[in-house]
């Protein structure tokens, strides 16, 4: 696969930069009212540091480009690797790292923490690379019972149950065997 | 001041569960100040939402004792793997690493243990015997145009720490100035970008935000390394510098105390820049520069004085003025929130007990670090030849738990993520989630001191300059941003 260039990313950046002040911006019209106490209005704030975004971000661009075109020495390593640009393989693959946590999250709600938990735990798991079936299931246990007695015996946080038939039931099964 | 320390150590000890708490915070920031992946902000946070169960007394010691140990934990990792805590060990990486590829780890945590200690020690007795004067003056002397201007001396500072230049240290603290603006307005209590729903109403909560931005972006990053086959793990022993080794550092480890409880004081940045300053300093003064980042034990010295100085100093603007001057101190912050509580100048008199408690347990937080800083290095150790593979899921599943429990809302995990991955995505690109917390934390301080500081002075901003600690704050502000610009400008 092909790299996304460095000029291609740093306008990209750049984009996202605008992007969020364009939303911080646009958005503070409907509490631009100068009628209450406060005689500049609620806006008057957030848009005072949007102009300073806007103007840190075209310097910042600006000094990019700059440094692009003249292949200065790069100390800071982060730099070096945007000089590199975007590995779309390793981006892909943080994805998938990344991915797991949120699925575990959209399912939470329904098929509840104790279901989820060691499915979650397994998956990482196995995603960061262990292979080994000793530790792939040794540490989820490990860590699901630890945690388990510090929050649910312990400190009897009140954690999600699922909604989902049958995974409700299961949840407030453990629950009541843990507590 | 040595009778109340005295009332301040026997109430601490008095009581075993005060003890439970101080020695669970001192060994849990020394611990999660050593774990690559975590450091004593995810402890912090994830304490955050268990005090509301606690006394204030209780809750703000345990903080101020994970903030001492926490600061020295850092220098661990930041030794043995070039992964820093926080911001405020990333000098301490400088030369400690390169001591560690030495074959000289131990003697360079040997230094840390030994510097840490002594630095927090004696910050800490400053921290008893200036705050209270200070305090007193800071009754007569700061009214909100003062705030404001510290806190924008405090933002112009800071704003290039932990980001690989000063633009991206701007951008990341601007993110932090705007995400803090969620929420209403402090002058009329308006509502702003909330999209009529009531969580946001409310504003972006500090805990999820930080859990985020902290833990769950260190997973991410640690893990992306994991996948690129990046990780390593590597062998220490234990062996602390010689006294002669010792004497001849003093110089740098008395001006490293000095420029620490100096950099403390000010808010918004603390141990960080105190570290980075007193690094700096140290290769200034010294006549041999050469060593400076390839291995010399004066860096880590420097650096580990100077932040643990700072952490005594970093309790000033929070007791005194309700000023935090970096992330721990903010959820401090926090903390006197939630038992309805607001730092400031009377809580010398209303609250004596809870000052000299806190007071105490830095001191005796201090002296700990030096005999168990040993006995940590030769355990935690094993705790970091884990492979991190292992820790990272237990590090998100405790991180989510913290999350929820807050407040039982499934959207706080859904914000901790959402900062988690905005998290990863700016560190990779050099952007300092440090100044993103300190935005937000700052920000909401910030607009609320402006605000009433205008109408207080008739909206016209020219009037700060004839307030003689206002104007002299922000003119020092300004100097010291432009001088920031034209040096980066210069590398250009």
């Amino acid at each position: 696969m092909r790299s996304i260039s460095p000029v291609m990313g740093i306008w990209l950046e750049f984009a996202a930069w605008m992007a969020i002040a364009a939303f911080f911006y646009g958005f503070s019209f409907e509490f631009a009212d100068t009628m209450g106490a406060f005689q500049w209005g609620a806006a008057a704030w957030p848009r005072g540091v949007v102009l300073i975004l806007v103007i840190t971000a075209v310097v910042h661009l600006l000094i990019r480009m700059r440094a692009l075109k003249r292949v200065q020495p790069i100390t800071d390593p982060r730099d070096q690797m945007e000089r590199a640009g975007i590995d779309p393989a390793a981006a892909l693959r943080a994805a998938g790292m990344i991915s797991i946590p949120i699925l575990y999250v959209v399912l939470l709600p329904h098929i509840g923490f104790y279901v989820g938990t060691p499915l979650f735990l397994i998956a990482y798991l196995a995603y960061l690379g262990e292979r080994r079936p000793v530790r792939l299931i040794g540490v989820p246990v490990f860590i699901y019972l630890l945690v388990n007695l510090v929050f649910t015996k312990l400190f009897f946080v009140a954690l999600p149950v699922g909604n989902w038939p049958g995974f409700y039931d299961i949840s407030n099964w453990l629950l009541v065997l843990i507590r | 001041m040595i009778e109340n320390f005295l009332h301040g150590t026997y109430i601490l000890f008095s009581d075993p569960f005060s003890v439970m708490l101080f020695v669970g915070g001192l060994l849990g920031g020394m611990l999660f100040g050593a774990i690559p992946g975590i450091n004593m902000l995810t402890l912090g946070a994830i304490v955050l939402p268990f005090t509301a169960a606690m006394s204030a007394s209780d809750a703000i010691m345990l903080y101020s004792v994970i903030y001492c140990s926490g600061v020295f934990g850092g220098a661990i990792t930041a030794i043995l793997f070039n992964i820093p805590g926080s911001p405020e060990n990333a000098p301490t990486a400088f030369d400690g690493y390169q001591m560690t590829l030495k074959g000289q780890a131990s003697k360079a945590i040997g230094a840390a243990v030994l510097c840490s200690a002594l630095g927090g020690l004696i910050s800490a007795i400053f921290m008893m015997t200036a705050t209270a004067p200070i305090a007193a003056w800071a009754v007569r002397a700061f009214g909100p145009p003062e705030v404001f201007a510290l806190i924008c001396f405090g933002i112009a500072v800071s704003a290039s720490v932990g980001a690989a230049n000063l633009w991206k240290g701007i951008l990341s603290v601007s993110l932090g100035l705007l995400i803090s603006t969620i929420g209403s307005d402090p002058a009329d209590g308006i509502g702003r970008y909330n999209f009529d729903t009531y969580y946001l109403l409310a504003g972006i909560h500090f805990i999820p935000m930080v859990l985020g931005l902290f833990a769950v972006s260190e997973v991410f990053a640690q893990g992306a390394n994991k996948l690129a086959g990046a990780d390593q793990v590597k062998k220490v022993s234990l062996d602390f510098p010689s006294f002669a080794e010792f004497w001849r550092v003093k110089i740098t480890v008395l001006r490293s105390i000095f420029i620490g409880f100096f950099a403390g004081i000010l808010p918004g940045i603390g141990a960080a820049l105190a570290a980075f300053l007193s690094y700096s300093e140290a290769i200034r003064w010294a006549k041999d520069k050469s060593q400076f980042g390839k291995g010399d034990i004066r860096g880590v010295v420097a650096s580990e004085t100077a932040n643990n100085a700072a952490t005594g100093a970093a309790m000033i603007p929070l007791l005194a003025l309700g000023l935090p001057g970096g992330a721990l101190t903010a959820m401090m912050l926090g903390v006197f929130q939630i038992h309805g509580m607001e730092p400031g100048p009377l809580i010398f008199t209303t609250s004596k007990d809870l000052v000299w408690v806190v007071f105490s347990a830095m001191f005796f937080a201090n002296v700990c670090i030096l005999g168990l800083g040993y006995l940590q290095t030769i355990t935690v150790v094993h705790l970091l030849r884990i492979p991190f593979h292992l820790l990272a899921p237990a590090i998100l599943l405790i991180a989510t738990i913290g999350a929820y429990a807050l407040r039982n809302l499934t959207v706080d995990i859904w914000v901790m993520y959402a900062a988690g991955v905005v998290g990863f995505l700016l560190r990779r690109s050099g952007y300092s989630v440090a100044g993103i917390v300190l935005g937000l934390i700052l920000g909401s301080l910030g607009e609320s001191s402006f605000s009433t500081s205008m109408q207080l002075l008739g909206y016209d901003p020219l009037a700060l300059f004839q307030r003689p600690i206002a104007a002299t704050l922000l003119i020092v502000a300004g100097v010291t941003l432009a001088w920031n610009i034209f040096s980066e400008l210069r590398k250009v």
